[in-house]
């Protein structure tokens, strides 16, 4: 009943526009030259209506005028009511305007250079140095999840968890030749709680490491979480971070 | 929901889990109908078509080789056995048999690195060539062709899979580098490289290769809007594949697309109706099969929607198993279906349904809408007005928040990649209140070229991460060949004091600031002080964003080049500065693609947002004027001597007792012209 009365509304208003300018005796119709922009400006009203806020466009966020859109299409009196879709009908710029911009090819030269490049580098670092360094990681706590992992040496990444990564027994995450002397194993950890993922925690340690002439290290990293914040904190409004990183080195060879 | 439900299978076709694994691209589909072209996209593509001209042969040049850059590796072979440093045990099957199961298990546990340089080591030894053709050689050039193909390094993949593929197509290897480069195809930007190489897999090679090898020919095809080559390549796609369920459904969505709703409600019901579908699809489909079934459901409802048989959409949506990731949309199309059905019951009965489910989900303010439409058509006004202002009241701060954050590119990033990480966006430090920030979280639609922008960005910068290790490992190797007895310390500087660590720490407090101006804003704090800031803030940004480019500039260590050993590292040492140098710069531009798409979501979370507000204002005043008509036919039908229902129960006196009093009811004569209440008056 709604969508007719619309309709009906809409019929009558277009047949007094037609009615109007039919009318004999008024003023002369301009010439199309200057009516062109007036068309034009009273098309593109609508579309600045409608647009969502670009960036710097100061003018259409400040009042919120805009949440009265652009009027309805002209067409739309045209329309069998049984064809008109639902005024729930979400419009097509709601979408996605399609398939992202591929990448240029450079991109897939460039990650092809550096993953050959790091390979070359480990090959010769196994020819060249008989020291090695292993890294074990072993993770405690009950209800911790990890979100990301990582083990760094020397800033470089050499250990990135994959999904659904869990160390819950020891697992050998690093092994690989390096010079003998001092070198810099990291841990970077995000962890958030399986009773209230709200709560999340965030760890970066580093610890300097020995490694000495034609030796093994092992490096055995225990990442501890004895939290109880998203268990007690919602409750009684008082919880407790625990966290703790121990790393023991070892020569084992 | 007409053309809408379209764009919105096209949609789920894009963000489907099923389709991860196909790469997650944004078929043909997901473009907008054909009435309402984006001009601003037509645009960049011509632009780009000129611009792209000079490195588009380039390109051409470079895919045509697959290149495993294995000649570097053999140039250190040869220096170090010139100095007597390279490794004297021999290789042997059995050491191949040996070595290849612990490479497997690092694989298996994520170490692919490791597993790359393992192999690498094997693999460019000149003693492996001999062993090249056994099964254990195969092996090991599957696993390194397929390790470099998942971190991304596509060229040298190419160049050991492609070794494989000459073999017989019956054979392991064969079948797993089949595998291995079509999946490379699907995560691709540009599949149609792997195609050259997959050209070699015969017609009579198994069906299943063949099948695979079609699928990816008819998702290249569609990426470039070839929709009849799409077609007929998915076509040819047998029921051995694992890809089966996905071409067929596909071509399902390509005739939808074209109008043919016949036919392609044909191919739905094909992987929809377990009649219909081939036994052994769902074995080869694996789990995907069933996530791509339930989409095939929601393609025929949706088609059934389009042609108005309301009766039959419901069918379709009901067959989506309710442990399905699909049920929200399931439910919320059934709720849509029935109210332009006009059975607001069944309406009213699958929202409840969709309640009930307690989770959030990308619908959740289409429907706060449409169950208060529904009111309003059942004539319960009062309801309606209050969803309906309370629909106002949530969201409008939501939406004023998008248009807030969609300034700020941190922000944007933050909670986009909050809502891809699953993680809670009110911890994002978005500068706006919890509500807000875990409603947008929960409605903001990520579309898939954002998960495939992101994945772009994150190889690179694991790679770059790794680099960093890489140029650390050549400085220590040029040491020791410098001085071979001699061990010192290789990392003497203090901890956390490197310059990517200060440039980290830099960063980190811009983004902490930022965020401390947006809660100021939040909070109406307005001053002069407040304007300085925000522009001493973009000065630094920008010293900010200098100072990590010029990163790899100080770490570069010039050394003389040269066919020995020092020379082949310092050769390797001045690569590694220069790629990490050009990796910078394509990194900026990688980022702001995913702005860009992190933006352009926001930008229709607002356009939706603001539809919805226009719609639920124009609900509210349809709610005061269907109260008003309602008072008006009170007033007419009290006129007539019929009460209303609320008026009649007040006329019964037990209504109006006290716990301590007694109602007598009257038992005396009934008189005709009494009147002795409201019983049987409607």
């Amino acid at each position: 009943m709604r969508k007719r009365l619309v309709l009906l509304s809409l019929i009558a208003a277009a047949s007094l526009v037609s009615a109007a300018t039919a009318q004999p005796g008024k003023k002369a119709v301009a010439p199309k030259e200057e009516a062109k922009p007036d068309a034009g400006k009273a098309k593109a009203e609508p579309d600045k209506a409608d647009r969502p806020v670009a960036a710097g466009d100061a003018s259409a966020t400040g009042g919120g005028n805009d949440d009265l859109g652009a009027p309805p299409p002209k067409d739309v009196a045209e329309q069998k009511p049984e064809q008109k879709p639902s005024p729930l009908t979400p419009k097509p710029e709601e979408f996605p305007s399609g398939a992202a911009k591929p990448p240029p090819f450079e991109y897939d030269k460039l990650l092809g250079d550096i993953a050959t490049l790091r390979s070359r580098v480990a090959a010769l670092t196994t020819t060249l140095f008989a020291s090695k360094l292993r890294v074990v990681v072993e993770t405690k706590g009950d209800d911790a999840r990890l979100a990301s992992f990582n083990i760094t040496l020397d800033d470089g990444v050499v250990f990135a968890a994959p999904d659904r990564f869990s160390a819950d027994d020891e697992r050998t995450v690093y092994e690989h030749a390096v010079a003998p002397g001092h070198h810099v194993v990291g841990v970077e950890i995000e962890r958030y709680d399986a009773r209230n993922k709200e709560y999340r925690t965030w760890q970066s340690s580093r610890f300097s490491v020995v490694i000495p002439e034609n030796k093994l290290v092992d490096a055995h990293l225990q990442v501890i979480d004895d939290s109880d914040m998203a268990d007690d904190f919602p409750s009684d409004a008082d919880g407790e971070y625990d966290l703790r990183v121990k790393l023991r080195a070892r020569v084992v060879q | 929901m007409r053309f809408g439900s379209f764009l919105a299978l096209a949609w789920a076709l894009g963000t489907g889990p099923a389709f991860a694994q196909a790469g997650g691209a944004a078929p043909a589909g997901a473009n907008p109908p054909a009435e309402s072209p984006p001009a601003a996209s037509a645009n960049p593509a011509g632009a780009a078509d000129t611009a792209a001209a000079p490195s588009a042969s380039a390109a051409t040049t470079y895919d045509d080789v697959a290149d495993t850059r294995g000649e570097a590796m053999r140039a250190y072979q040869t220096a170090l056995d010139s100095k007597k440093l390279s490794a004297s045990a021999p290789l042997s099957i059995q050491r191949l048999r040996d070595e290849l199961p612990a490479i497997e298990e690092k694989i298996g546990a994520g170490r692919r690195d490791e597993a790359i340089g393992d192999l690498v080591y094997l693999v460019e030894s000149p003693r492996f060539e001999p062993f090249a053709g056994s099964e254990e050689g195969k092996a090991a050039l599957f696993l390194l062709g397929d390790s470099l193909a998942s971190a991304g390094a596509l060229q040298p993949a190419r160049g050991y899979l492609t070794r494989l593929l000459k073999g017989d197509p019956g054979d392991t290897s064969y079948r797993r580098a089949v595998h291995s480069l079509v999946d490379a195809g699907l995560a691709s930007d540009r599949p149609e490289v792997i195609l050259k190489d997959l050209d070699a897999v015969p017609p009579s090679a198994p069906d299943e290769l063949t099948g695979d090898v079609n699928y990816l020919r008819g998702r290249a095809a569609e990426l470039q809007k070839k929709s009849d080559e799409a077609l007929a390549a998915y076509a040819k796609v047998g029921e051995k594949s694992r890809f089966w369920a996905q071409a067929t459904y596909l071509s399902g969505v390509l005739e939808v697309e074209r109008q043919n709703f016949k036919r392609g409600e044909q191919l739905f019901c094909k992987v929809a109706d377990k009649k219909q579908t081939p036994k052994r699809a769902a074995l080869f489909g694996g789990s995907d099969f069933f996530r791509v079934r339930d989409l095939a459901r929601l393609g025929l409802g949706r088609v059934a929607h389009e042609q108005y048989r309301f009766d039959d959409a419901r069918y379709y949506y009901y067959l989506v198993p309710h442990d399905s990731e699909n049920i929200t949309e399931a439910l919320y199309e059934t709720a849509t279906t029935r109210y332009e059905a006009k059975d607001y019951d069944g309406a009213r009965q699958a929202l409840d349904d969709l309640k009930r489910l307690k989770v959030n989900h990308v619908y959740e303010d289409e429907a706060y809408i449409l169950d208060s439409y529904v009111d309003l058509a059942t004539c319960h006004f009062p309801q309606a007005d209050k969803k309906l202002d309370a629909f106002i009241k949530r969201y409008e701060p939501v939406r004023d928040a998008a248009r807030r954050i969609v300034k700020d590119g941190a922000a944007m990033k933050a909670l986009v990649d909050a809502v891809r990480g699953g993680a809670d966006p009110a911890s994002a430090g978005l500068g706006v209140p919890d509500d807000t920030a875990r409603a947008l979280g929960s409605l903001l639609r990520v579309d898939a070229g954002y998960g495939r922008a992101a994945r772009r960005l994150s190889l690179l910068d694991h790679q770059l991460s790794g680099l960093r290790r890489s140029m650390t490992e050549l400085d220590e190797v040029s040491s020791k060949l410098s001085a071979q007895k001699e061990t010192r310390a290789q990392s003497d500087a203090g901890l956390s004091a490197s310059p990517a660590d200060k440039v980290a720490r830099i960063e980190s407090q811009i983004r902490e600031l930022k965020r401390l101006l947006r809660e100021a804003e939040r909070t109406g704090k307005k001053g002069p002080d407040l304007e300085v800031l925000g522009k001493e803030l973009a000065g630094l940004e920008v010293q900010a964003r200098a100072a990590r480019a010029s990163l790899s500039d100080a770490a570069a260590a010039p050394a003389a080049k040269g066919v020995d050993l020092p020379g082949l590292i310092a050769s390797d040492r001045q690569l590694a500065t220069e790629l990490y140098q050009k990796s910078s710069v394509l990194r900026l531009a990688a980022e702001k693609q995913q702005l860009d798409l992190a933006q352009d979501s926001l930008q229709r979370l607002d356009l939706r947002l603001s539809r919805l507000l226009r719609r639920a204002r124009l609900g509210r005043i349809e709610t005061v004027l269907g109260k008003k008509r309602a008072l008006e036919i009170e007033i007419e039908a009290l006129s007539q001597g019929l009460l209303p229902q609320t008026i009649v129960d007040s006329l019964d006196a037990q209504r109006f007792l006290q716990d301590n009093e007694e109602f007598w009811p009257f038992e005396g004569e009934d008189w005709e012209d009494e009147y002795v209440g409201g019983e049987g008056l409607r």
